[in-house]
């Protein structure tokens, strides 16, 4: 049969190309030796080996968990572990920001086992925000407390626990595992079930941290103000632990997550092995307009040598997507070699468990040579060690890649930490200048937990949980401002107060809803659009009401694991969107126009002898009027077409710059050239600050307008026009204090955006720059007589931003 | 924080929420209860709420109030509410913020009003009238109770109330599948209706009516404990828990799901100690197992208007019930929720006729004396019951007497009764039933029919070719391959035993080609 015979020709022996190198070492030789390859590699550093600090076990932990940890072979502890367990055994929350590999989960599993050996009926909580992460938490919690004897059991509780577990969870487990989702809306609201969880709550630990920031961080710290007031109710009051990445900012981001004082342990004890931190810029293969090799394909070659090799390599993708795309890409070049194509597996999120968990195990074995990954492998799932780490494409923030580096070279040894940009802007600008990648931590996670948008649906939920005394603060939320709220919201209803004990005012919940169920901890306000798809009457997703209107506008095509949908209805007064799957070969992007009136100044600063900065409030109005219609792969517009939605209006924050008229008169050029080359600025500041913020650059708006009302009265000097003025603001309603530090880093933020300018290498403006001038289309580069870079580098000199050396 | 500014922008509070154009309701009310300092009106106090607009809010009460008399007692009301609100708190000075947020609260009501108005009319605000219910000293506390004694004679539609209390614990113990209900006197059962503020459940889910109802002699005593405002329920929970401590059961109807555990929520909100936990008997899953032929829901209302035939006149609408509890809490009118507690009553008295009536025609079931002109339908539920409970004598006879439904109830009775003969080891009585039941089957139930006769033939009575004769015609009713394997064994078996006899009598098979 032909079935048996293809079996032969992959079943005899795998050969070992000949001529191919062993070892990482190696490999980098020939990569630098190649004429092709060797000038595109734009950062090569080595991060020295690092020795260990060691401290002994302290004396106070108790007898069997030490005889645990003899078990298995640890004899003493890392500085940082054993500083951990003196902080929170003394009762102080602590978030620990250590590198990855460090051995963070230690630094919060000993103190609580410690607490469980002395205090049988203790109890802890853990949060992490992916379901996988609190799966391989729970298998190694169980392990360790097994091994020192203790009977507390560890449950992980979200949406796939079945009903009889979930009533041991409530009744039994000592450890709690769970998602800030299930603790929002299937937890806290039927805190009066889990009594004895609350009653005896000791630690809650919170890893991961760093990802908690923006939208999602600013409801998780509202979310933990229930938490704490719930556990208050019952009597307890729990330390926090909480573990994040290599940020800029981990107190400051855990002191405001937690509402409280919180200690800081960032010296890491843990040895490290010599990395090599690399970063390849596919190479231009299109000048003009600045496009470049394939990213995926470069990757994939890559990988491939380093595979070859028998070096042990773990390559990240983007989406899901790519990552198969990119796995049968190697399997494919493996095949052709005569190589065995199971040496490379994949790993994503939509695997099921028992594949995944498998392949773990197997990589942990060495029987897989390279894994093609999502960032499900991202966060803390124990792998074993890597040599090399390729990253295709730039993550979004600087300590998500570190996470992703930190998988290379657990056992010491030497490792190579590879990023692969793409011609996306944010990875054009880290190849231009990737010194970040090796300098302190400089990324700032930012919330706001105080965002009233966001305040005010989790005071609902708490009154709905335990009714508030006047006087009660909420968390840090002073008595005063408090009362406030719940006032508002008894006048919607909502809440219903009645006279308690001397007089004080008591707010009940008065209303037949269940109001964590209408609170996404994702997106912010309570409105959403459900995606429906024709045909099958299925809901496909959600999405809130905002990003509906540009994603979900009719004729749109909408983008869902892997599938087109065109949205063929969308119904904007019940907010329901009917889609139906097209296999389209193109997708669409709307073009929304936006205008942005301050409401109010709060802060500003003159920068240089022209240039003025402000910071305030702001109300942003944004209507979608069109979209384009960009062909997949080639990325060429196929047409427009018209959508006809209300406009939506939001109050939020924005940094203003804004630029007198006289400067754009004195300028060079014609008026209109001019703005748009400041409109390309104000692009070249959006992705710098991206970068410097750990933020998605969804998160931040820009648009240039007028400091004042444009309609408003005609200007004094008698001048046309108006003073131009770039806007960058929190595209959150409410916001969620973005804007407050780019406010306090502007004059940082031009000088990056003159570098970024000036070190791209294209001639007139790309994509990963300043952006193409608007009109233009591919192909047919026009003749600019003031071409949009130039002129732009031209303005910020004028106004007095001088480049770095 | 600048929270104020930032509450005034603020586009709404989501569901659950109400336009703040609705605040009229909040504000004093005309009362002509007595208890006016003790009801929760101090809220009406709040002061924004109140000065916001002092010249709409007049104008609004002035323009609802259709009699002088009303009217006069309005402006009392709302005197008192002042002379509250001037005792409650100091006269806080005037804060331009204040101002301003208040004024920036309004023109969002405005936008917020338009908003309403195209989702429908705001209901009318309602009058105030007397609650009916009166204040009992206990040892506990003030609590608010109606109460009512009903005669020995008194029925809930076509059953007696008190013919629950001549249930014997075995047999509702089979009729509830529940082990522990065999051992309990039910002369001092605990029946137990909530109304609450939702139907969602968890910790903000108040049920402010406790309806409790429980035998005195062979009187039944209806028992209602109202929450005349929230936050006062301790000792509503108290005199639950010590009337529990009397009681030997609960019945309710889905109390196991939902009443039972939001009231355990109450107890440990409100800290007081959670009572023991007592037998429960929920008759919605015996009503489920009993009605299920029925085909229309087992919903209360259905099961009380088919069995009781009792049909309640201006019911109050279940979902209606939280929306009317608020409004009463924020000053409305207390008589209007006269409907709730007599929804409640009801479900009461229900619980206790539906009990009794239950016990009574699964009790029919001893020896063979089933009655006829019961629902053929309601007898194979109990049919079915018994039989789960393992009561096989009682499930033959109930299946037995069901065979005279018609249609797929007919049929279905036939099957069982066959499957219960067939227990008891008469295999010829199974047959005929199910012989019986294929004059009325039709299709798939034909064809099930079909496989439990072939089964028979070949198993119990060894008819191979009966057995094969029904196996052709069983096949929708098994696995393809599975009919096909039974098929080929009947038939080997056929061939086998033919060739058998065959050599037993002395002559020699036919032999092909010879």
């Amino acid at each position: 049969m032909k079935f048996e015979k293809e079996e032969a020709a992959f079943g005899g022996p795998r050969r070992t190309p000949w001529n191919a190198p062993r070892g990482l070492d190696s490999v980098l030789q020939q990569w630098k030796a190649d004429k092709g390859l060797g000038p595109c590699f734009s950062l090569d550093e080595a991060t020295p080996a690092r020795v260990g600090a060691f401290a002994p076990i302290p004396d106070e932990v108790a007898p069997q968990v030490r005889e645990a940890l003899r078990q298995r072979g640890v004899e003493q502890l890392f500085s940082h572990q054993a500083e951990a367990f003196r902080l929170a055994r003394s009762g102080k929350n602590l978030v620990i920001a250590t590198p990855t590999a460090s051995g963070k989960s230690l630094c919060y599993n000993l103190p609580l086992l410690d607490r469980f050996a002395r205090e049988p009926q203790a109890r802890a909580l853990y949060l992490f925000p992916t379901k996988a992460l609190s799966r391989d938490q729970e298998e190694s919690l169980r392990a360790f407390m097994r091994e020192a004897g203790l009977s507390h059991g560890a449950i992980t509780f979200d949406g796939d626990t079945p009903a009889d577990a979930r009533r041991a969870a409530r009744e039994r487990g000592g450890v709690l595992l769970t998602n800030p989702d299930m603790l929002h809306t299937g937890i806290l609201p039927h805190h009066a079930s889990w009594a004895r969880l609350f009653s005896n709550l000791r630690y809650v630990v919170i890893d991961e941290l760093h990802t908690y920031r923006g939208v999602f961080g600013s409801h998780l710290a509202n979310v933990l103000r229930r938490l704490r007031r719930v556990a208050r109710f019952h009597g307890s009051d729990p330390v926090f632990i909480a573990a994040s990445a290599t940020i800029g900012n981990p107190q400051a981001h855990a002191r405001r997550m937690l509402g409280c004082d919180v200690e800081l342990v960032s010296e890491s004890g843990a040895p490290a092995g010599e990395r090599r931190v690399m970063v390849f810029n596919p190479p231009v293969v299109n000048a003009e307009l600045g496009i470049r090799a394939s990213y995926l394909k470069t990757s994939v070659r890559l990988t491939a040598d380093l595979v070859r090799a028998g070096v042990s390599t773990l390559l990240f993708g983007q989406s899901r997507n790519n990552i198969e795309v990119m796995l049968k890409y190697l399997r494919d070049k493996f095949v052709e070699e005569k190589l065995d194509p199971a040496l490379i597996q994949g790993y994503r999120g939509g695997y099921l468990p028992g594949t995944r968990r498998a392949t773990e195990a197997a990589l942990r074995a060495g029987e897989v040579r390279c894994v093609v990954a999502t960032n499900a492998l991202e966060l803390g799932i124990d792998i074993g060690s890597l040599d090399a780490v390729v990253c295709a494409g730039y993550p979004g923030s600087v300590a998500a890649l570190m996470q992703r580096f930190g998988r290379a070279g657990r056992r010491g040894a030497g490792s190579l930490a590879l990023l692969v940009t793409s011609s996306a802007p944010l990875d054009q600008y880290l190849a231009g200048d990737p010194r970040f990648l090796i300098g302190a931590p400089v990324e700032h996670a930012r919330i706001d937990p105080d965002n009233v948008e966001i305040l005010v649906q989790h005071l609902k939920c708490a009154s709905f949980e335990l009714p508030f005394e006047e006087g009660e603060p909420f968390g840090d939320v002073p008595p005063e401002s408090t009362a406030e709220a719940l006032g508002f919201l008894a006048q919607h209803e909502v809440v219903h107060p009645t006279a308690g004990e001397g007089g004080r005012r008591v707010f009940h919940w008065s209303s037949d809803a269940y109001p964590a169920n209408h609170v996404s901890l994702r997106s912010v306000g309570w409105d959403n659009v459900v995606i429906i798809e024709r045909g099958t009457d299925r809901t496909l997703a959600e999405m809130d009401f905002r990003s509906a209107h540009t994603m979900l506008h009719e004729q749109a095509i909408y983008q869902h694991e892997g599938e087109q949908y065109q949205v063929e209805k969308f119904d904007y007064e019940n907010h329901k969107a009917f889609v139906r799957k097209v296999a389209p070969d193109y997708f669409t992007d709307a073009m929304t126009y936006v205008r942005v009136n301050v409401i109010q100044e709060d802060q500003s600063a003159p920068m240089g002898p022209e240039l003025h900065a402000g910071m305030g409030e702001v109300s942003v109005i944004e209507k979608v009027v069109g979209y384009k219609k960009i062909k997949y792969h080639t990325h060429e517009n196929v047409g427009y077409g018209d959508v006809a939605l209300p406009e939506m209006q939001m109050h939020t924050t924005s940094l203003w710059l804004t630029v007198p008229e006289s400067v754009v008169r004195s300028m060079n050029a014609p008026r209109p050239a001019v703005i748009d080359a400041l409109r390309g600025v104000a692009t070249a500041l959006r992705t710098v600050a991206c970068v410097g913020l750990m933020i998605d650059p969804r998160d931040v708006g820009k648009t240039l307008g007028s400091r004042d009302d444009a309609e408003g009265p005609p200007r004094k000097d008698g001048g046309v026009g108006f003073d131009p003025t770039i806007f960058l603001y929190d595209n959150v309603p409410g916001g969620v204090g973005l804007a407050a530090r780019l406010f306090d880093q502007r004059d940082e933020l031009l000088v990056r955006a003159r570098r970024l300018l000036e070190s791209c290498a294209c001639e007139e403006g790309c994509p990963a720059c300043i952006g193409p001038a608007s009109g233009v289309m591919p192909g047919q580069a026009p003749v600019d007589p003031h071409p949009r870079k130039r002129l732009g580098l031209e303005l910020l000199s004028v106004l007095g931003i001088a480049g770095v050396q | 924080m600048d929270l104020k500014r930032k509450l005034a922008r603020l586009t709404g509070v989501g569901p659950g929420g109400k336009p703040a154009t609705n605040r009229v309701a909040t504000l004093p009310e005309p009362s002509s209860e007595p208890r006016a300092e003790s009801t929760p009106r101090a809220e009406a106090s709040y002061p924004s709420s109140v000065d916001a607009h002092p010249a709409e809010v007049s104008h609004e009460d002035v323009a609802a109030t259709p009699s002088p008399s009303q009217a006069l007692m309005a402006s009392s009301g709302a005197a008192s509410a002042l002379s509250q609100t001037t005792g409650a708190e100091p006269v806080a000075p005037k804060d331009p913020r204040i101002e301003a947020l208040r004024r920036m609260l309004a023109d969002w009501s405005e936008r917020q009003g338009q908003t309403a108005a195209r989702r429908g009319t705001i209901p009318a605000k309602p009058r105030p009238g007397p609650l009916p219910v009166v204040p009992q000293e206990t040892p506990y506390g003030t609590v608010h109770v109606s109460e009512t004694l009903l005669s020995p004679e008194h029925r809930h539609g076509s059953a007696p109330v008190a013919g629950a209390l001549d249930v014997e614990g075995d047999l509702v113990a089979r009729l509830a599948l529940h082990e522990e209900l065999a051992g309990v006197d039910f002369q001092r059962m605990l029946f137990l209706d909530t109304e609450t503020t939702g139907l969602a459940g968890g910790t903000g889910t108040v049920p402010f009516l406790v309806g409790l109802a429980w035998f005195e002699g062979r009187s039944l005593r209806v028992h209602q404990l109202f929450l005349r405002k929230l936050g006062e329920e301790a000792p509503m929970l108290r005199v639950l828990a010590a009337r529990m401590a009397t009681s030997s059961c609960l019945v309710t109807f889905n109390g196991k799901s939902f009443d039972w555990p939001l009231l355990r929520t109450r107890f440990v909100l409100n800290r007081v100690a959670t009572p023991p936990e007592l037998p429960h008997l929920d008759l919605l899953h015996c009503a489920r197992r009993v009605f299920k032929h029925r085909g229309a829901g087992t919903r209360l209302v259905h099961v009380e208007e088919q069995v009781l035939g009792h049909r309640r006149v201006d019911d109050v609408d279940g979902s209606l019930i939280p929306e009317l509890y608020f409004r009463y809490l924020r000053g409305g009118d207390g008589s209007a929720l006269t409907p709730v507690l007599e929804h409640n009553a009801n479900d009461l008295l229900l619980l206790a006729a539906l009990l009794g009536e239950l016990v009574r025609k699964f009790r029919a079931g001893d020896g063979t004396a089933v009655p006829s002109g019961e629902d053929p339908r309601d007898l194979l539920g109990f049919a079915g019951v018994a039989l789960r409970a393992g009561d096989l004598a009682r499930a033959r006879a109930f299946a037995r007497a069901a065979t005279g439904g018609a249609g797929t109830v007919g049929v279905e009775a036939h099957a069982l009764a066959s499957r219960l003969a067939r227990m008891a080891g008469e295999s010829q009585v199974a047959v005929e039933h199910l012989l019986q039941g294929l004059a009325s089957a039709r299709g798939l139930q034909a064809a099930t029919l079909h496989l439990e006769l072939t089964k028979l033939y070949e198993h119990s009575l060894k008819d191979l070719a009966s057995a094969l004769r029904h196996a052709r015609l069983s096949a929708a009713a098994e696995l393809p391959d599975d009919h096909r394997r039974r098929i080929v064994r009947l038939e080997g078996r056929i061939d086998r035993s033919t060739r058998g006899r065959a050599l037993e009598s002395g002559a020699r098979p036919p032999r092909p080609g010879v």
